[in-house]
C-alpha cells in the first residue's frame, strides 16, 4: 500500500539559527565631500526641527537613494558646558534632552530612577562618563538585525588644521568585542571603542609621551540598537579635562568648524575647540563638523536566519507507490514494464509538509525527482526559513 | 474609569488590501527604461530592480557592500554561489556573495525552424503543463496547436515586480517606429488572449500571456505595419511583427528606429489587521497627565501621605477648567473634558506593543462618544 502520510517525529524536527553577514564600507566622501560643499550636500537631510540630520549615500530627493545613518549630539546635564552661565550657548536644553534621551534608552535607570550615563569602559559601578558626545544612529537597512561584534571601525581626522584633517587619522574600533562586550544596557549588547593606530600623526608627542593614548576608550557600540556614541574626548587634549586623548603639544586647540572664533562664547575653565562647538554650535552644525572628519566607516551587519530542519525518512517498505494518474496504466503499474515480479518504482519529487490537522502548509521540491524502491531507503532533509 | 479596554469580538478582523503597482517598460536601441528612471546612480543599471539598491554611486575600485556567510553544518549559502563552488569549499572558509542583485525583463525568441526536441526549444517545452493548464480560458492557450512548433517570443517578467501575478487587464504592448505608434497590442477580454487592437489585423490573437507566472507568449508573425527595421539582428531589414517585439537588443546591428514599450500592473496582497478602538459615553473623560488638574493647586498635588507604609493620593483636587466661555471675561461652567491624542495597543500580558498618534487631538466631552479605527499592515 502506497504510504502518502508520515507522522514526523520529535528527533526528526530541529531547530537551527544561522547568520548571514554583510560587508558595509561607508567611504568618507559619501559622508561629506562627493554631493556638494559643505551646508549643501544633496545627500545631507537637515530637518526644520533641528534635532537630528540624516545622512544618504546618494541625493536623498533621489529614489535611489538609501539612508546610511541619523547623526546628532547631545551632553549630560552634568556636562561643564550644561550650565546656564555659559555665554553663546545654542539649543542647550535639546542637546541635553537628546543625551537624556539617549542614555535613557541605551543605558537605562539607576536604583534611585536617575538617568544612567554613558559609561567610558562598560563598568556601571564607577569609572569614568561620556557626557559629550555624537550618537550615529545606524539605519536599519545597513545595520539588519544587528552589527557583527569586532568588526566595526571609525576612522577619523585628529589634524588640527580644518583644510586637511586626514593629515592625522584616528582609527576607532571594537576590537576584541567578540567576547568582551556589555550586557548591562536595556538595548542588548554593547562594546567598548577604543582608539587603534594613528595614521599620519607624530608619533611621539611632548616629552616623549604617546601622542594618543594606546587603546583609550572612547565611544560605545550598542550592536542590536545600531547606535554609535562617539565621545567628544577624540577631539581634545589630555590637559584639557574629561579624558582628552590628544597631546596638548601636537593637537592644540581643534578647529573644527573653519571659523576663527565662536561669537559671544566665553570660556569657563579648561575649554577648547569641540567645547565651544558643543555648547555654541547648532546640532546641525556640530554634525557638520563632525562629518567633514569622518575618513571611513566600516562594519559588518548581521541577519539571523531562523530555520527548522525536517528530516523526511522514507524506509525501504515506504513511498514505493504512487498515486498520480500516470502511475497506472491499463490497471497495470507502468514502471513495472508489464514484469509482475519487478519491484514497485516510485520516483519522489515533492515532500508536502502538512499541519497537525492535514492542511498542506508547505512544499518542498526536489531539483530532479528521486527513485525510490524497496530496496533503498533515503532521507530528504526540508529546511524552512522565516 | 477604565482606561484599558478589551477589543470586543467584533472589533479586530484581518482583511487583505490589494495594491497593484504599475510598471512600464521602455525599449530601445539595447537598453530597457522601467518607468523613465534613468541615471540614479552610477551602480544602478537601467531597467532594472535593485535588490536593496545598494551600492548605488561607488566608482569602480571603491569599496562595496557584499554579503559573506560563514560554510557550516547547516549548509546555508548564498544563492548566488553555485553550488560546485560551495561545495568545493572548506567549512568554516567565508563565502562572498556580489551586489548589485538585479533583475529584469528577458526576452527569448523560439523559432520554429529549430524543430520540435531541438535543445533550444527545451525551456518551452517545459511550460507545456502550464500552457496546457489555461485553455479553459482560452483555445490559443494549446501548447500542440499554437507553441510546440511554431515561433514563439518569450516574454519573462521576474515577480520580483508582479507579485502575485500580472492584473488581467493591464497589459498594454505598443510598438513605435520612428516615433509613430505601429502596433498596439491588449488583453483587453481579460483572458490572457493579448488581442492586436491596430491596423489591419485588429482584432486577432498574437499571443498569450500566462499572468500568474510572468510570462508572454507572443506568436504572430503578420505585419504589424508596413514598416521595417533590423529585428533580427543582421543588416536585413524584415517587416515589423509581433514576434519582434523585445528585439532591440538583437544582434549587431540593433533596430534603432523602432521603440518597444511594455506597461502591465502587478498584483501586491498586504495582509491588514483592522482595529476598532471605542470611546464610549462617560468613559475616558479623566487624565492622568500632571497638566490635567489645576495648576492653581499649593504643595504637593498628589500625595497627602507619604511614608514608609503608605501613599495615598489625594482624591479631592481639583481638575483644571478647560471648557472655553463663548463670551468675554467670563468663565465656563466646569464640564469634564479630555483631548484624546493617542491610542495604545497593548498585548494580553498588558505591554504596550503599538501607539496609534492623532494628527491632531480630539476632544472627548461626557456626552461624546468616539470609535477609533486602527489599521495596521502585517
Amino acid at each position: 500500500m502506497a504510504t502518502t502520510f508520515k507522522t514526523l517525529l520529535p528527533g526528526d524536527v530541529i531547530d537551527t539559527r544561522n547568520r548571514l553577514h554583510e560587508s558595509i564600507p561607508i567611504t568618507g566622501t559619501i559622508v561629506s565631500g562627493t554631493y556638494g560643499p559643505q551646508g549643501q550636500e544633496r545627500n545631507i537631510k537637515d530637518y526644520s526641527h533641528g534635532l537630528f540630520q540624516s545622512v544618504f549615500d546618494y541625493p536623498f530627493l533621489s529614489s535611489s537613494a538609501n539612508h546610511i545613518f541619523d547623526l546628532t549630539m547631545g551632553y549630560s546635564s552634568n556636562s561643564p558646558i550644561s550650565a546656564s552661565s555659559v555665554a553663546g550657548y545654542k539649543q542647550q536644553k535639546s542637546k541635553i534632552n537628546i543625551y537624556n534621551q539617549m542614555a535613557q534608552v541605551l543605558m537605562g535607570h539607576d536604583a534611585d530612577g536617575n538617568i544612567r550615563e554613558f559609561d567610558a569602559d562598560g563598568d556601571l559601578t564607577g569609572g569614568s562618563k561620556i557626557r559629550q558626545c555624537y550618537f550615529l544612529n545606524i539605519s536599519r537597512l545597513l545595520g539588519k538585525d544587528e552589527i557583527k561584534k569586532g568588526s566595526f571601525q571609525i576612522d577619523l581626522g585628529v589634524e588640527p588644521n580644518y583644510d586637511k584633517p586626514f593629515s592625522a587619522s584616528l582609527s576607532i574600533t571594537d576590537t576584541n568585542a567578540e567576547t568582551s562586550y556589555k550586557t548591562n544596557s536595556p538595548a542588548g549588547e554593547y562594546g567598548i571603542l577604543k582608539t587603534n593606530t594613528l595614521t599620519g600623526g607624530p608619533s611621539t608627542g611632548q616629552g616623549g609621551r604617546a601622542v594618543v593614548s594606546a587603546s583609550h576608550n572612547v565611544g560605545l557600540i550598542f550592536y542590536q540598537a545600531g547606535v554609535v556614541v562617539l565621545s567628544s574626548s577624540i577631539f581634545h587634549g589630555s590637559a584639557q579635562g574629561d579624558q582628552g586623548i590628544l597631546d596638548e603639544h601636537h593637537f592644540p586647540e581643534m578647529d573644527m568648524t573653519h571659523t576663527a572664533s565662536v561669537a559671544g562664547f566665553s570660556e569657563p575653565g579648561p575649554l577648547n575647540s569641540i567645547f565651544k562647538l558643543f555648547a555654541s554650535s547648532s546640532i546641525s552644525g556640530a554634525c557638520n563638523a563632525l562629518r567633514h572628519r569622518i575618513g571611513n566607516i566600516s562594519f559588518n551587519n548581521t541577519t539571523e536566519l531562523n530555520s527548522t530542519i525536517y528530516f523526511c525518512r522514507a524506509n525501504a517498505n515506504e513511498f514505493n507507490y504512487s498515486s498520480n494518474p500516470t502511475y497506472l496504466k491499463d490497471s497495470k503499474i507502468r514502471v513495472k514494464a508489464d514484469d509482475s515480479r519487478a519491484e514497485p518504482v516510485s520516483y519522489i519529487t515533492t515532500v508536502g509538509l502538512y499541519g497537525p490537522n492535514n492542511e498542506l502548509l508547505a512544499v518542498g521540491k526536489l531539483s530532479e525527482p528521486l527513485k525510490k524502491t524497496p530496496s533503498n531507503e533515503l532521507t530528504v532533509r526540508v529546511r524552512l526559513d522565516y | 474609569m477604565s482606561y484599558l479596554r478589551e477589543f470586543g469580538p467584533n472589533d479586530i478582523y484581518v482583511n487583505e488590501l490589494r495594491t497593484h503597482p504599475q510598471y512600464e517598460f521602455v525599449m530601445w536601441n539595447g537598453t530597457e527604461y522601467l518607468n523613465n528612471r534613468k541615471h540614479e546612480g552610477i551602480d544602478i543599471k537601467t531597467g532594472t530592480v535593485n535588490l536593496y539598491e545598494y551600492n548605488v554611486n561607488r566608482a569602480a575600485g571603491e569599496a562595496r557592500i557584499f554579503p559573506f556567510v560563514e560554510k557550516a553544518g547547516s549548509l546555508i549559502r548564498l544563492n548566488s554561489t553555485p553550488v560546485s563552488s560551495f561545495s568545493g569549499s572548506t567549512y568554516g572558509s567565508t563565502i562572498q556573495g556580489e551586489y548589485p542583485l538585479t533583475s529584469s525583463i528577458a526576452r527569448q525568441l523560439f523559432n520554429a525552424s529549430d524543430g520540435l526536441g531541438a535543445s533550444e526549444r527545451l525551456r518551452l517545452h517545459a511550460m507545456r503543463t502550464t500552457f496546457d493548464y489555461y485553455k479553459y480560458l482560452s483555445p490559443v492557450y494549446d501548447y500542440e496547436t499554437y507553441y510546440s512548433g511554431s515561433d514563439v517570443n518569450l516574454i519573462s517578467i521576474p515577480s520580483i515586480m508582479f507579485g502575485s501575478r500580472i492584473k488581467p487587464g493591464s497589459l498594454d504592448l505598443k510598438i513605435f517606429h520612428s516615433g509613430t505608434l505601429v502596433g498596439r497590442a491588449k488583453d483587453i477580454r481579460r483572458n490572457g488572449e493579448l488581442i492586436c487592437i491596430t491596423g489591419s489585423n485588429s482584432g486577432s490573437v498574437v499571443g498569450v500571456a500566462l499572468y500568474g507566472e510572468g510570462f508572454l507568449a507572443l506568436t504572430s508573425s503578420d505585419t504589424v505595419a508596413a514598416v521595417n527595421d533590423t529585428y533580427t539582428g543582421t543588416a536585413a531589414r524584415v517587416t515589423a511583427s509581433w514576434i519582434y517585439f523585445g528585439s532591440h537588443h538583437q544582434g549587431t546591428n540593433k533596430p534603432r528606429e523602432t521603440v518597444f514599450s511594455l506597461e502591465f500592473k502587478g498584483t501586491h496582497t498586504v495582509p491588514v489587521v483592522t482595529m476598532m478602538a471605542h470611546a464610549n459615553r462617560g468613559e475616558l473623560n479623566n487624565s492622568l497627565n500632571p497638566t490635567f488638574i489645576s495648576s492653581s493647586v499649593s504643595g504637593s498635588v498628589r500625595l497627602t501621605s507619604n511614608n514608609s507604609a503608605s501613599f495615598v493620593e489625594d482624591d479631592e483636587i481639583p481638575i483644571k477648567n478647560t471648557v472655553k466661555s463663548p463670551f468675554t471675561n467670563t468663565t465656563a461652567s466646569f464640564e469634564k473634558q479630555t483631548f484624546i491624542s493617542k491610542v495604545g495597543i497593548y498585548d494580553e500580558n498588558r505591554n504596550l506593543i503599538a501607539i496609534a498618534k492623532l494628527a491632531q487631538p480630539i476632544r472627548k466631552r461626557e456626552e461624546d462618544a468616539y470609535t477609533f479605527k486602527l489599521k495596521l499592515d502585517l
